[in-house]
């Protein structure tokens, strides 16, 4: 039962349940190579896997569900995991409508189909937002599937059966047979096409916290992330990439580095695509890590430097304010006339904030393995966009997209990171020239100074006011270039935050951007111009009420009072849902929880900043206590969050991405930043470029409204109200205004 | 390329590799014991920490000369089925996103917890500040360290 097509519209494929429905007459015999070997499950056909009397039969009622005669249940996830929690929260919803125990419930990796790419493609926050519906179908067809089976077993109509927690109860007699029990004839009979769903009131698992699937494994530390993958004869690789963008091989002496025992090959890696984010550089193959790294030292490099090489980060930082004074490339939005009417204005308010390239530095660094055979090339690593893989790599690498396979692993991290396709490129090119399986690793330093990075943006805002200091208009430029690093491709996802209607209701309204090339690549990182737009908006409307002598937090309601709620349609096509209500909800939640309203003690100040992420058709706020001593030493006292997510799935699931956002938000505010001198970064690991360390996490509480609306997503959504929040408290205690960021750079810290 | 016998979980192993491979690429290329991870090669990171002696290290700081004659313990080791205290205060208070530094994070906290049985939050801070979490787990590791000094030991 396939349900999504491109326009998201559901529908079933008739052609779908003609397959199963062939491969229903047998049951499918599973080896425990399959559930348990996470790279022959991918790598072998199931057929191939049926062999002894001892394996359990097991039969699937949807390609995502497999339940087995031995109790155990797997359920297939196509969104990839990187800690966001998809491993657990799809299951649960498919848990929830069959009405397992969520105790036999195994989640892994569905091995990658390209026919189904787009399900793969884990970016935007959109794993819940996409999976609700399909699979609370493809739960309840399998629960259907099974009280029938029970039906007939007992010679009873199925409205005397119920399903419950792994088995269906005969409710004339209170007898029970537990799921395992049903699989042959459950297996015999017709896949239900429209099962119906439960009610929200009788669900069991969604809402409440869940035990994370695999958590055993990480514990124990038998989870093989794709640095883990072993091939047999597998060579280590290392590769010395142009330290500026662009550039290229002048001329290279490898000498040495061949002269190092287990050195095997030294192999070009040419940058191929600019899509591909990569460089070119030059591999040194190894029979180690190690050796490859000493080999690598050793490598004498000269380079042409190409466009990039005498770029700066304040070069770059006049550039960005230079382009924004020239025509935008387009206008993201406009209402009324915001040029006439701040011209004729006879008081006005301005403010400019600016925004650093950042890394991601997920703690797995990159890497990719790759094997190349016949023609044919089998890549194993953590891909957010499987799809871009077998999309772009064939073509360049002139073979069909059937001879590259792709083997998903779990991922270190994402962020955005594991969206670009550089690692691959390099692993192929790296396997092809040497016909024996490599794994091609990132160093740390590789990854701080080879990333796909946000890009460094600049945004000027200005308002005109009447005499009562109300906002007759507001505009926002922004200058920079949007993350997926195409002007052809400026659109809601690229431009985030800066959606529709401006979310503070303004008569006389517009956004425009204006492009600027980036001396490095970048890519999508967790929040993505949210990152930047909401924080220029949430720091500015605190500037208004400042100016306007009313509390920053009384100062939003008045506005938000005013604003239509509805479906928007932008500008740049597409169309969001906006409710005022729900962005005011979690602003009186956080205000509530931090003691807006009551005195508080002697030196403490509250900031407080909100986003409504409707992309994800979620919101979030966060409000902060914290005060700052003479030297700018802030202690932060509190934090508060709240989010609105609609109907919440995994409770504790909510808690730890809202959890994680605040540590990811706060780092970028507090000192995260990549600078350039000579085109080259200059950080080089966890430590220079400032992520957050352990002692210096605050600790916060995390409210989640109760809501019956479908739910929204979460990974990103807690991120961008962090820093505004913060900033915005700072400004309470020091009458400081930061306009530019991380904030090290006027000297706060904590 | 020299010939070491190293004591990993109570087992010995013979490796022959180059003197100054540290003991991190030992367990990951040689042994296939990949619960103990690479995150930066600079000791920075900490997700790469073993016990030597019961005493937390970073194993990319580590050559095998140095580990002569002293007991290794990995993540492996520390029990194969998540039964230490500390592994079972991590599954108890889901401390684990994508869990990439968590062997780290586990091993480190089960060093300091051999050493200080009821740590207070200032002591865990510090026995915790050179291990990175990118999806800001810190809070619940805190959490959990308190639970598993409270747990009975396996």
């Amino acid at each position: 039962m396939e349900l999504t097509n491109e326009s998201g519209k559901l529908f079933i494929k008739q052609q779908y349940y003609r397959h199963i429905k062939m491969k229903r007459r047998d049951f499918i015999r599973i080896t425990s190579l399959y559930s348990g070997g996470w790279i022959l499950s991918a790598a072998l056909p199931l057929n191939a896997l049926a062999q002894t009397q001892l394996d359990p039969i097991c039969f699937q009622p949807h390609p995502l569900i497999k339940l087995c005669d031995d109790g155990s249940i797997i359920i297939y996830v196509r969104k990839q995991e990187m800690g966001q929690g998809v491993s657990t929260s799809l299951p649960m919803i498919v848990a929830e409508e069959m009405e397992a125990d969520w105790q036999s419930i195994k989640s892994e990796i569905a091995p990658f189909d390209y026919e189904k790419k787009e399900e793969y493609r884990t970016i935007a926050s959109d794993s819940i937002l996409k999976n609700w519906e399909p699979l609370r179908r493809a739960g309840a067809a399998a629960r259907e599937m099974l009280m029938a089976a029970a039906a007939q077993r007992w010679s009873i109509e199925i409205k005397d059966c119920q399903a419950e927690k792994g088995k269906i109860i005969n409710t004339l007699t209170n007898e029970s047979v537990p799921y395992k029990e049903l699989i042959a004839p459950a297996s015999k009979l017709p896949v239900p096409e429209t099962p119906p769903l439960k009610n929200y009131k009788d669900f069991r698992l969604i809402g409440k916290g869940a035990k994370r699937l695999n958590a055993l494994e990480i514990v124990t530390g038998k989870t093989k992330f794709g640095i883990d993958v072993k091939l047999p004869g597998m060579l280590y690789a290392l590769v010395f990439r142009s330290p500026v963008y662009g550039g290229k091989i002048k001329s290279y002496n490898a000498e040495r580095a061949k002269k190092i025992d287990g050195v095997k090959h030294i192999v070009e890696i040419k940058e191929m695509d600019a899509r591909l984010r990569g460089r070119n550089g030059i591999a040194v193959v190894a029979d180690s890590f190690w050796t490859a790294q000493k080999a690598r030292n050793v490598l004498e490099m000269i380079w042409e430097d190409g466009i990039n090489k005498t770029v700066t980060s304040d070069g770059y930082s006049k550039k960005l304010k230079q382009v924004i004074t020239e025509p935008p490339i387009v206008i993201i939005e406009e209402k009324g006339n915001s040029d006439e009417v701040f011209k004729s204005a006879s008081a006005k308010l301005e403010a400019d904030y600016e925004f650093p390239f950042l890394a991601h530095a997920t703690i797995e660094p990159p890497n990719c393995t790759a094997t190349y055979k016949d023609g044919n090339y089998e890549l194993w690593g953590g891909f957010q966009i499987p799809g871009n893989v077998a999309d772009m790599l064939p073509a360049l690498f002139g073979v069909k997209r059937e001879n590259i396979k792709i083997n998903l692993t779990p991922m270190g991290g994402g962020f955005g990171r594991r969206a670009s396709i550089d690692n691959a490129s390099e692993a192929m090119q790296i396997a092809k020239a040497i016909e024996q399986p490599v794994k091609v690793y990132w160093t740390r330093t590789d990854d701080i100074q080879n990333d796909a990075y946000r890009p460094a943006m600049y945004h000027k805002l200005s308002a005109s006011l009447n005499q009562d200091k109300n906002i007759l208009s507001w505009q926002d430029r922004v200058s920079g270039t949007p993350f997926l690093q195409n002007i052809a491709r400026i659109n809601i996802e690229a431009i985030g935050g800066l959606v529709g209607d401006f979310y503070y209701p303004v008569e006389n309204f517009k956004s425009s951007f204006h492009f600027l090339e980036p001396p490095i690549p970048c890519g999508a990182w967790r929040s993505v111009a949210y990152s930047h737009n909401n924080f220029a908006v949430e720091c500015f409307v605190d500037e208004l009420a400042a100016n306007a002598g009313i509390d920053p937090f009384d100062y939003r309601l008045q506005l938000l009072s005013k604003a239509n709620g509805g479906e928007i349609q932008t500008k740049l096509g597409g169309k969001l849902m906006y409710s005022p209500e729900r962005l005011i909800a979690v602003l009186r939640k956080v205000a509530e929880e931090i003691g807006w309203h009551h005195p508080h003690p002697k030196g403490h100040h509250l900031g407080i900043a909100c986003c409504p992420y409707l992309t994800a058709k979620s919101y979030a706020a966060h409000a902060f206590d914290i005060s700052v001593d003479s030297k700018r030493k802030i202690t932060i006292h509190k934090v508060v969050a709240a989010i609105d997510c609609g109907l919440v799935i995994d409770l504790d699931g909510v808690q730890s991405q809202m959890q994680g956002a605040l540590a990811w938000g706060l780092s970028a505010a507090l000192r995260e930043e990549i600078t350039l001198q000579h085109g080259r970064v200059q950080q080089s690991n966890l430590k220079n470029y400032g992520v957050l360390r352990f002692n210096e996490m605050p600790a916060v509480k995390v409210h989640i409204i109760d809501s019956k609306e479908d739910p929204g997503s979460v990974g990103e959504v807690g991120v961008p109200s962090v820093a505004p929040a913060l900033c915005n408290a700072i400004f309470a205690a020091t009458k400081y205004r930061i306009r530019k960021l991380p904030i090290s750079n006027v000297g706060f810290r904590i | 390329m020299s010939l070491y016998h190293l004591t990993i979980n109570g087992k010995t192993h013979e490796v022959n590799v180059i003197n100054d491979m540290p003991l991190l690429w030992i367990l990951r290329e040689v042994l296939d014991m990949t619960g103990t991870k690479y995150g930066c090669g600079m000791g920075v990171c900490g997700a790469c920490t073993v016990h030597i002696n019961g005493a937390a290290v970073r194993s990319c700081q580590i050559s095998a000369s140095q580990c002569a004659n002293k007991q290794i313990t990995t993540i492996e080791g520390l029990s194969e089925d998540g039964s230490h205290p500390v592994q079972k205060a991590w599954l108890e208070l889901n401390v684990a996103q994508c869990g990439y530094c968590q062997c780290g994070q586990i091993m480190t906290a089960a060093a300091l917890l051999n050493a200080n049985s009821n740590p207070t939050d200032k002591q865990i801070d510090e026995a915790m500040a050179n291990n990175y979490c990118r999806c800001g787990t810190y809070k619940r590791i805190r959490e959990a360290i308190h639970k598993a000094a409270v747990l009975p030991a396996h």
